[in-house]
Order: structure tokens, then C-alpha cells, then sequence
């Protein structure tokens, strides 16, 4: 069974830092990569990630990514999870929201094997 | 001999985004030598969690509730010796000035890394100074010639006869020379004599500029 990919491009870079490292603690199970979103396409190539985490959506992640949620774009105390083209908008998100998420992704990767 | 426990660093985290607060937190609350005591999101839940007595309080400046320098303030006059630090998304420099006068030890913007965050507070906790007295100078310096132009701004909007306001406000609605004229009532020669005394006091030199002044100090709002 493979590991659960995570890619991080959202800002600013403590938002990105503190998620991942929080990830990498409490989800050993993730092939976590954390970049810039400068490099959102070579993130996307290197790591084919099954969830993104973003700031600002780009096309190559609406039309590429099973899983992505758009974390406080443009600053905005609000986030927009998008699950096989199901997109809920949320006032705020909170931590445990986002482990969930990668965590039912998780469970979708392993029934379909 | 026994050692002598670590004291550890008192944290509270006030940020309203969440997801951020909780994994900094998560984050802080492994660092050996440090425990978060307290975590808000509004300036109404800090003010109730800082009785946790925290030693440092980071602090994010925009709040839905208020600025996080009104926090810090608060903090500062307590006496209760909390070490603030600010931790913005967007930092002006006067934003910056008025968070260290408030109290603050010192001021991050939000791409900083987890690491320097980390190293801020331990520098902190140790009695560092994140900010050399040049930079805290020439911040003062900088909220002072703020009051001050506040101040001459106020002076100058309290100058303004009502009529010369009545004219600022057509300008504002977009009217030209003869339409505000008309407006109230005036000759067009009269009106420009309004608009040179409305210059002469604002400081200004056109109707742009003064419709900027008059903007930006309350004076008339454009819908």
C-alpha cells in the first residue's frame, strides 16, 4: 500500500511550514513535500499528490488533483475543500478538519486497491 | 545532586486563523522548554485566556475583533511581564512603529519560517532583544511625525468653514466648477474663491488633492 501524498503550496511560509511539520509528526503514514508556490508545477510533477494544500487555486491543481484545499486565499478567514469535484466552503478550517480530509483520502486510496 | 527542573516558556498563540493557531501551537508545544498555556482567536478570548499568565504572547495584528496592539497595550500595562510578540500577514512600517510602542519585544511577518518563529521566543525568553535601539529610534521617530501630521490634518479640517465643506462634498459627488456652482447656489468665480481658501488650508494644490485630504480625514465619504 502506497503512502498518502501531500503537496503544501499555500502562504504565507509559516502557515506552510507549521502544517507541515504537523503533518509529518502526526501522520507518518504521508509522503509529505512542502514548496513554494512559485514551483506548484514541479511540486505536482515530483510528487503526484493525491491532496494539495493551496492559497490560490491554479488550473493544473483544479483539473489534476483528486483532493485540494484552497486554505485562506488571499487572506480570507475561509477555505474551499474540494473532493472528486465536491467543493465545500468553510468560514474557517481548523486543524483536525485538514487531517481529516487527508485521512479520508486515505480510506478512498485504500478501498480502491 | 539532583538538576533543577527547566522552567518552561509560558506561550499563548492569538491568531484568528485556525488551522495556523493550532499547528503553531501543536508546534511550540513540542520545542523542549516550551508549553503553550493559552490559544485565541479574538482579542475578547485573549484578554479572558491571558490569566493563564503566559510568559510570551505571540500575537497576530489583525483580529476580528480589533488590532492586536490593543492586546499587547493591555499586556504591557498589567504588569504581568508578558514578552509580546507580533506576528502579521501585513506590516507596515507604521504598523510596525505602533506595535513596539505598544510594548512589543518584536515584530515577524508571517513568511517566517517555523524555525526563526521558534528562535524569536527562545531569544525572548532569554532576555534578547529582537530589535536594536537604532531600529526602535527610528521607529519612534517615525509614530511621532505620524501624530504629528494627524494632528496638523485635524487643525486643518477644523478650519473649514461649513460652506467649504458643502463644496468639498459636491466635489466629492463628481460635480464640476458650474455644477457645484449651481449646486449651492454661488457664482463660478465664487466657487473657485472657495476652492484657493479650501487649498491655502489643507495644504494641497488641486481639486484632486483636496478631494483626497477630504477622503482620507472624514471629511466627505464617496458612495
Amino acid at each position: 500500500m502506497r503512502k498518502t501524498r501531500l503537496l503544501l503550496v499555500n502562504e504565507p511560509l509559516s502557515y506552510r511550514d507549521a502544517i507541515a511539520h504537523v503533518f509529518r509528526e502526526l501522520r507518518p503514514n504521508l509522503e509529505v513535500l512542502a514548496c513554494d508556490p512559485d514551483d506548484v508545477e514541479s511540486g505536482l510533477e515530483a510528487l503526484a499528490p493525491d491532496v494539495v494544500i493551496c492559497s490560490a487555486l491554479t488550473p493544473a491543481i483544479r483539473d489534476g488533483v483528486r483532493v485540494w484545499i484552497e486554505l485562506y486565499p488571499g487572506g480570507e478567514p475561509l477555505a474551499v475543500v474540494s473532493i472528486a469535484g465536491e467543493r465545500a466552503t468553510f468560514s474557517d478550517i481548523e486543524l483536525p478538519d485538514l487531517l481529516s480530509v487527508v485521512d479520508s483520502t486515505t480510506e478512498i486510496l485504500q478501498h480502491n486497491l | 545532586m539532583a538538576e533543577e527542573p527547566i522552567e518552561s516558556v509560558r506561550i499563548m498563540v492569538v491568531e484568528d486563523h485556525s488551522s495556523f493557531r493550532q499547528a503553531l501551537a501543536h508546534m511550540l508545544d513540542l520545542e523542549p522548554g516550551f508549553s503553550v498555556v493559552a490559544e485565541a482567536g479574538t482579542l475578547a478570548e485573549a484578554r479572558k485566556r491571558s490569566k493563564e499568565k503566559p510568559d510570551v504572547a505571540i500575537v497576530d495584528m489583525a483580529l476580528p475583533d480589533g488590532e492586536g496592539t490593543e492586546l499587547i497595550r493591555e499586556l504591557h500595562k498589567s504588569g504581568d511581564r508578558v514578552t509580546a510578540l507580533v506576528l502579521s500577514g501585513s506590516l507596515s512600517r507604521r504598523q510596525y512603529a505602533r506595535a513596539v510602542e505598544a510594548g512589543a519585544a518584536g515584530v515577524m511577518h508571517k513568511t517566517s519560517s517555523i524555525e526563526e518563529i521558534v528562535d524569536a521566543v527562545r531569544r525572548l525568553k532569554a532576555g534578547e532583544s529582537l530589535l536594536s535601539l537604532d531600529e526602535v529610534v527610528a521607529l519612534f521617530r517615525d509614530v511621532g511625525q505620524e501624530r504629528e501630521q494627524n494632528r496638523d490634518a485635524k487643525q486643518a479640517v477644523e478650519s473649514l468653514s461649513q460652506r467649504e465643506r458643502e463644496v468639498l462634498s459636491a466635489l466629492a459627488e463628481g460635480l464640476d466648477s458650474r455644477e457645484i456652482a449651481e449646486r449651492l447656489n454661488i457664482t463660478v468665480d465664487t466657487e473657485r474663491s472657495h476652492f484657493i481658501r479650501i487649498f491655502a488650508k489643507l495644504g494641497v494644490h488641486s481639486r484632486l488633492q483636496a478631494l483626497v485630504f477630504a477622503v482620507r480625514h472624514g471629511i466627505v465619504e464617496i458612495h
